[in-house]
């Protein structure tokens, strides 16, 4: 039991690329088996650090495959994206016509057609003021929230005398 | 356009990897494929087998990218994957000492290196006929890998005592494996005779 143990000790201390602790070197001094065992562990760690790595010339094949993953991936997001997008625009347009609602029951004193032309404007002057960084992955829902502002703006304009 | 990716390490270009760069992706698949491949071919795998378990293992890797911490070894996380998809290749194929390895094109080497190349290859097949899976995988990122014991423990998903008793156990039977062998096997490493 107690060689196993000093032989695990001395087995650990390589593995962690530590000296051998003092005693235990006494220890291997002592008795010619711990000595047996640490010399041919020494050899043996020797002899297997020269595994046999093999080549197999497998760049091209995995890097095609990595790109097909990706590109797998990618619908995926763009699909998620899309819903995103389409939300959002839901959500701006209802937001953009309760706001003119109620902007048009409130102040007497304005025009009729100051709503139809803030969205009209709206529309326009968006894509200039988000970063471009932010609007270029999302270019085709973009193009249908101006479409469905436009036809906000055609409904309000038929919608007045 | 020039890039100093060679120069780079690992972790930094796995973290670009992350930024959505395939080209240091590349890199690394180049650092690796063979390491990768080796590992699961002499952990039991077939030539074939062990080529599309390396292709999974990238696919998976660059498919997980974004969960790497780079704070960590990436060549850990990267041969824990491997180390699934050679489990899988195993579960496979029932495993049959992994057949002939491709040869290596090394024609000019010295024959006293050649000689320990071929000693170094029967000793990696006796290691892979007489070792369980896990002693065997700890040898091999041990010595073949040269990772530390805190690294074969997150490939192994194990304690770092546990990965020290199994490498003592590895190297116990081996040499126990060694002795037995008709005609028995000499290690001419250091004039030492096992």
């Amino acid at each position: 039991m107690k060689s196993w143990l000093a032989k695990f000790r001395i087995s650990a201390a390589m593995d962690a690329g530590e000296p051998l602790p003092k005693s235990l070197r006494r220890a291997i001094a002592a008795d010619p088996e711990l000595e047996r065992f640490a010399r041919r562990t020494g050899a043996l760690g020797s002899a297997l650090r020269n595994a046999p790595q093999t080549s197999a010339d497998l760049h091209g094949g995995i890097m095609r495959a990595v790109r097909a993953g990706a590109q797998r991936e990618q619908p995926r997001r763009a699909f998620g994206a899309g819903w995103l997008a389409a939300g959002a625009s839901a959500a701006a347009v209802a937001g953009v016509c309760l706001w003119i609602s109620f902007h048009h029951l409130a102040p007497a004193s304005r025009q009729p057609l100051d709503g139809a032309v803030m969205v009209l404007e709206m529309g326009e002057k968006l894509p200039n003021t988000m970063p471009s960084l932010v609007m270029a992955p999302l270019s085709n829902e973009w193009a249908r929230v101006d479409h469905d502002l436009q036809s906000t703006t055609q409904v309000l304009l038929a919608s007045f005398p | 356009m020039v890039n100093d990716f060679p120069s780079m390490t690992d972790e930094d270009l796995a973290r670009k990897s992350q930024a959505g760069s395939l080209a240091a992706f590349e890199e690394l698949v180049h650092r690796y494929e063979n390491r990768i491949y080796s590992f699961i071919f002499h952990s039991g795998g077939h030539d074939a087998d062990a080529r599309e378990a390396a292709q999974d293992t990238f696919v998976r890797a660059f498919a997980a990218i974004a969960q790497f911490d780079p704070t960590r070894s990436f060549a850990a996380w990267l041969f824990a994957i491997a180390r699934r998809k050679a489990i899988d290749c195993y579960r496979a194929r029932i495993p049959s000492g992994g057949g002939e390895p491709p040869e290596e094109a090394d024609p000019d080497d010295p024959a006293e290196l050649l000689a320990r190349r071929e000693e170094a290859r029967e000793l990696w097949r006796r290691a892979r006929q007489s070792l369980p899976d896990s002693q065997f995988q700890a040898l091999w990122l041990r010595y073949a890998e040269e990772m530390d014991l805190g690294q074969i423990a997150r490939v192994l998903g194990k304690t770092q005592t546990h990965v020290k008793v199994l490498l003592f156990r590895a190297r116990q039977k081996l040499a126990a494996e060694l002795q037995s062998a008709s005609p028995p096997l000499t290690l001419s490493i250091n004039g030492a005779i096992l």
